[in-house]
């Protein structure tokens, strides 16, 4: 699996987490941008359409959520392919369904999931892999 | 004999001085009153038979016979005329006061339903009003002549926005089960505002249990939800700002314990290593605090599948397969054929995991488990038994009790929260099973759970409870 040069964009608020989760990526050969708005994200989509994956938490500086995000990005015709993970501590069950819905790759709640874990299954989305549940 | 009638006459007239002595006329008086009217009426007969001259004897006739008559004549009138009229007075009087008695209770308790402050409502067997109290005009805003004549529950009037199943079960409980509906209902006050109300509507039988009357309760609960969301939303914000900087801590641990960032010493690595068993403990903890408050919160949500509770027990076993090889343990498992049942999966694993990690760990090397599923024709029954440290007999009592653990188990493994059990019973109870056991100390513990072959009743919460490995 040829991950060298994979674009992620990881969305994410809270500074100890964006430093681990792009380390992690980084490790493992990824190129990662983080951003910590859904305004942010969108401003980075347009300007840079063909990233591989976004890695997306629920709870967002300003005003939109993951949720809104997901919508924004589902309805456009070139960046709905993006695969999205959404990694968030807020696992309300209408949430977690409405993610599943929208068509998200998975589904994870941060203190259950190692890093480890989490990147396998990146690993094998972005691999042109299926994930099995 | 006519000392028997003056014996008698005494008597009465003692009698009816005492109990009479407030009434109309005083016996006494009448008494003497008709003495003195027969002897005159006598006299006056004399007088006028004086025009006839009568004879001294005749006269003395006449004398005694007046006196006689008075003797006869007034315990005669006072039997049969006198004391039934004043009996009948007293009756007549006892009445009245009862009459009198019962108006102002009835008055008492017309007030005490009209002005207490709860919504009280009567309708006849169809659900038609026939008397509402203020309670009523003041929550729904509709004044007692819009409410009258008109059916309750309607969107004529503050009701009819609850679904067509719920007023179904609704009429069926009063009117055909002629039982007490009481439940939570949304309803819609005058000027369009909504509000939620515990409802409580009790059918009222007559002696051959035909329906006469319906008498509906509501109370406003609508500031207590309010409070009831609030306390839900601040465990959910506090939990997720805990279990953010312990998912930092996570990941940043498990960074150093990999070598990502350069390789450990070996005391780093186990102390990296005790570092991330204490986080997990933290997020274990902060986990099941938040199953519990869900649970006492009652917005614990119940999704019933098909489920074969006999593919939960083995895929769990799978997963704990390298803690009993490590241990050194046997493990035993004797399945039944077992229908599928409605139950929710995810809860179902939940009870099974957590009394099957218990066994585990308060097993020591070399013990052994058995998981027995059975089909009990109305119930499945699951069994684990351990031959482990058992649980000491003065502490069983408090098994299930919130943060409990014994005393022999806090020895062994320091780790356990103590809200293990307790969720367990709460999810198994709401499910409709039962949950006991039985152990010995040192000898070992059998844990005992039913499930109903009906399934679990959907609930609608809003919360999942949160796995904890």
């Amino acid at each position: 699996m040829e991950l060298k040069d994979k674009k992620l964009l990881v969305v994410e608020d809270e500074q100890p987490l964006i430093d681990i989760i792009c380390k992690k990526l980084a490790l493992l050969g990824f190129k990662t941008l983080c951003v910590g708005s859904v305004k942010d994200a969108i401003k980075f989509l347009k300007e840079n359409p063909t990233i591989d994956g976004i890695w997306l938490d629920h709870c967002l500086l300003g005003k939109e959520n993951g949720l809104e995000f997901v919508h924004a990005v589902k309805n456009h015709e070139v960046w709905k392919k993006i695969p999205i993970f959404v990694v968030s501590n807020t696992a309300s069950p209408d949430k977690v369904k409405t993610y599943l819905e929208l068509g998200v790759e998975k589904y994870y709640t941060k203190a259950d999931y190692r890093l480890d874990d989490i990147l396998k299954d990146i690993k094998i989305v972005l691999g042109k892999g299926e994930l099995n549940e | 004999m006519l000392w028997n009638w003056s014996d008698q006459k005494k008597k009465n007239m003692e009698f009816g001085n005492r109990k009479k002595s407030k009434l109309i006329i005083s016996p006494t008086g009448l008494l003497i009153f008709l003495l003195v009217m027969i002897f005159l009426i006598e006299l006056s007969i004399m007088l006028v038979l004086n025009f006839y001259r009568l004879s001294r004897q005749e006269i003395l006739v006449t004398i005694l016979d007046s006196i006689i008559l008075t003797v006869i004549f007034y315990p005669i009138i006072y039997f049969l005329v006198y004391r039934p009229f004043l009996m009948l007075l007293r009756e007549v009087k006892e009445k009245e006061a009862k009459t009198e008695i019962l108006a102002t209770d009835l008055e008492k308790f017309k007030m005490a339903v009209d002005y207490t402050f709860d919504h009280i409502v009567i309708t006849d067997p169809d659900g038609i009003a026939l008397h509402v109290n203020h309670g009523v005009e003041h929550m729904t805003g509709f004044s007692r002549n819009e409410i009258i004549g008109k059916k309750v529950g309607t969107k004529e009037l503050w009701g009819g926005l609850m679904g067509q199943a719920f007023y179904k079960k609704f009429w069926k409980t009063i009117k055909y089960d002629k039982k007490v509906f009481v439940g939570e209902i949304n309803n819609r006050r005058k000027n369009g505002e909504e509000y939620a109300a515990q409802i409580s509507v009790s059918p009222v039988l007559s002696k051959d249990q035909r329906v006469l009357y319906f008498v509906g309760i509501e109370r406003d609960i609508t500031e207590e939800k309010r409070i009831d969301k609030a306390k839900t939303e601040i465990i959910s914000l506090a939990s997720h700002q805990l279990l953010t900087p312990l998912t930092a801590i996570k990941w940043y641990v498990e960074m150093l314990t990999s070598g990502d960032v350069g390789k450990l010493t070996d005391n780093q690595q186990k102390y990296a290593e005790e570092i991330n068993r204490g986080n997990q403990r933290m997020i274990d903890l902060v986990k099941s605090l938040l199953n519990v408050s869900r649970i006492e919160l009652g917005t614990l949500t119940i999704v019933p599948k098909e489920t074969q509770i006999i593919d939960i027990a083995k895929s769990l076993i799978n997963e704990f397969i390298s803690q009993i090889d490590s241990k050194k343990q046997k493990i035993i498992e004797k399945y039944e054929k077992l229908p599928k049942i409605l139950i929710d999966p995810k809860l179902m694993r939940m009870i099974i995991q957590n009394i099957l990690s218990n066994a585990i760990k308060y097993t020591p090397e070399k013990g052994t488990i058995t998981i027995k599923i059975e089909n009990k024709s109305q119930n499945a029954l699951i069994t684990i038994s351990d031959t482990g440290y058992g649980i000491p007999s003065k502490q069983q009592s408090q098994i299930f009790q919130k943060l409990f653990r014994a005393d022999n188990a806090r020895q062994k493994d320091t780790e356990g929260t103590g809200l293990g059990l307790y969720i367990v019973k709460a999810i198994v109870e709401q499910s409709g099973g039962k949950i006991w056991f039985d152990s010995m100390e040192n000898k070992g513990s059998t844990f005992y759970v039913t499930m109903p072959l009906i399934g679990m009743v959907k609930k609608e919460g809003t919360k999942f409870l949160e796995n904890i490995k």
